[in-house]
């Protein structure tokens, strides 16, 4: 039995592994995703009454008595982004990881403290993934001590893991309802029904969808519900099986984001981390001889963090570079993201670059 | 530690908060690694929506008007009230005692229970919430719960309110 167990362990962890020189890129990229997409606050909470405290049975929150004082939530917001700042310039990357990413889900759990739970958590969920491999030992100013490949390989066995669970989770309830093969009901057409017309989503292709036939709107209800289900299957089948699936993954994204102008922007680290290694490691080899490139990108991350930290202070209103999520273009530039990593993630198939993936 | 119990403690965690949230929407912990579901359905049929809305706000010369998003704190966070609404922003129910031993036994209490609020505690409330409404040019003497029935006609575009239903909180 044990012997079973870990001939399984060892396929997914093979499955899963990528190249640590990939896996500093990740982390840089993790930071300044986080300091420019998706920057996050907590000190708004101080601001509310008591009264409006209703934390969810099973949560950090509810280990409070009542919304705790400004001074709490300025702290936890500026261990946060010393922690990503940290990190990013890798020094200390791997604390800096593990505490900010159990900081953030701690600040977000008061955030969530008032009914409504949003579904980020992958966000943290890479930091900690991060926390247990050796990106901090490339790209860093600071090299981290080095842990056992063994470790390593545990911790994106677990990430992978929970990205397919994560997905198994919504496909579950959605099974026993949508796979009904009746062609008079749809449950795509309740979401594009409730979004477009009652929340007024009306941006990007949602318009589109008016115009499908009923047999392409019940056929994406198939769609969703075996895509969200299989994810487990693919992780085990292979590692370009669980390539093939992350790709179809961030493709569901760009078309949720496209036609239902949902965006789940919180995913994109972590499917960054087994997605682009290979592009990664040619970033790299570009890298090598032009080390002034290097600099310039660590320069403006370094100013976006100096901003952030002082935003953080209240120095200024200013988010540096964030304003570019909330300008005209927002919808242009997260559209691109989505559709970038389909297209490598499409490329390195085609050319084979995740079976040839040097790993240690 | 065994690698074997790694991935125990992760299948517990995963499964844990999947089993509570399959349970109940308002069993499911933070934090769960888990995604929405949203297994509603339509009639491909169907050209009119129903739906229920829920709406905040102040009487301003006699009429409804729903509190200003940005005012309320920001647009972003202004959704995230659902429990707290739900539970009339913490002012109904008997007043906590003023005097609370924090010991383990209260602790656990407020752990399981709903919490109770006490009089000073709703008064912040209430002033809070009045001078949301002030600022939003709204009669600060009651909050309003707007929850109302209505439907939709896709080809019409035409929004027709079947039912209103006016809830109000003294401040």
């Amino acid at each position: 039995m044990k012997k079973a167990i870990n001939q399984f362990l060892n396929r997914l962890e093979y499955n899963t592994n990528v190249n640590t020189k990939s896996l500093s890129y990740s982390r840089v990229f993790l930071g300044a995703y986080i300091l420019i997409i998706m920057p996050l606050h907590w000190q708004w909470i101080a601001e509310l009454p008591n009264t409006f405290f209703f934390p969810v049975v099973i949560s950090p929150a509810k280990l409070f008595t009542g919304i705790p004082d400004q001074w709490f939530f300025f702290l936890i917001e500026l261990v946060f982004y010393l922690c990503v700042v940290l990190f990013t310039i890798g020094v200390y990357s791997r604390y800096a990881l593990f505490i900010g990413g159990i900081v953030a889900i701690f600040g977000q759990s008061f955030a969530f403290a008032f009914g409504k739970i949003d579904h980020n958590l992958f966000l943290f969920i890479a930091c900690l993934v991060l926390a247990f491999t050796n990106c901090g030992r490339y790209l860093a100013l600071r090299k981290d001590k080095p842990v056992s490949l063994k470790l390593q390989r545990t911790a994106l066995g677990i990430g992978a893991l929970c990205i397919a669970f994560a997905l198994f989770s919504a496909g579950y309830g959605k099974s026993w309802k949508w796979l009904d093969f009746d062609m008079t009901e749809g449950g795509f057409l309740r979401w594009f029904y409730t979004s477009y017309f009652v929340k007024e989503r009306q941006d990007l292709l949602s318009y589109w969808i008016t115009l499908f036939p009923a047999w392409a709107v019940e056929l994406m209800d198939y769609t969703a519900v075996i895509f969200e289900l299989t994810g487990l299957i693919f992780l085990i089948v292979g590692r370009k099986a669980w390539r093939v699936y992350l790709g179809i993954a961030v493709f569901f994204h760009l078309a949720n984001y496209l036609f239902l102008n949902i965006n789940f922007t919180a995913n994109v680290p972590i499917y960054v981390i087994f997605l682009l290694s290979p592009l990664w490691m040619e970033l790299d080899k570009v890298l090598k001889n032009r080390t002034w490139i290097k600099k310039v990108v660590f320069g403006l991350i370094a100013i976006q963090a100096i901003i952030m930290l002082a935003n953080v202070l209240g120095l200024t209103s200013s988010e540096g570079l964030n304003f570019l999520v909330h300008s005209g273009i927002s919808e242009f530039l997260l559209v691109s993201l989505w559709a970038s990593i389909v297209c490598v993630t499409l490329i390195c198939l085609f050319q084979g670059r995740y079976k040839k993936e040097k790993l240690e | 530690m065994n690698r074997i119990y790694r991935y125990a403690i992760a299948a517990v965690i995963l499964i844990g908060g999947f089993v509570l949230r399959e349970r109940s929407l308002n069993l499911e912990p933070y934090p769960a690694v888990v995604f929405p579901v949203g297994s509603y359905k339509k009639h491909v049929q169907d050209s009119v929506i129903n739906y229920n809305g829920k709406d905040i706000g102040g009487m301003s010369n006699g009429e409804f008007k729903k509190i200003k998003e940005d005012v309320f704190l920001n647009h972003e966070v202004f959704k995230r009230f659902r429990r707290a609404r739900d539970h009339k922003w913490g002012l109904m129910g008997k007043d906590k005692p003023i005097k609370e031993s924090l010991g383990f036994k209260q602790k656990m209490k407020r752990l399981l229970l709903k919490p109770t609020w006490s009089k000073e505690e709703k008064e912040t409330a209430k002033q809070w919430i009045a001078d949301k409404l002030k600022k939003s040019n709204l009669g600060p003497d009651k909050l309003y719960l707007r929850n109302s029935n209505v439907n939709y006609v896709i080809k019409t575009e035409v929004r027709d309110t079947l039912s209103v239903n006016l809830s109000s909180i003294d401040l």
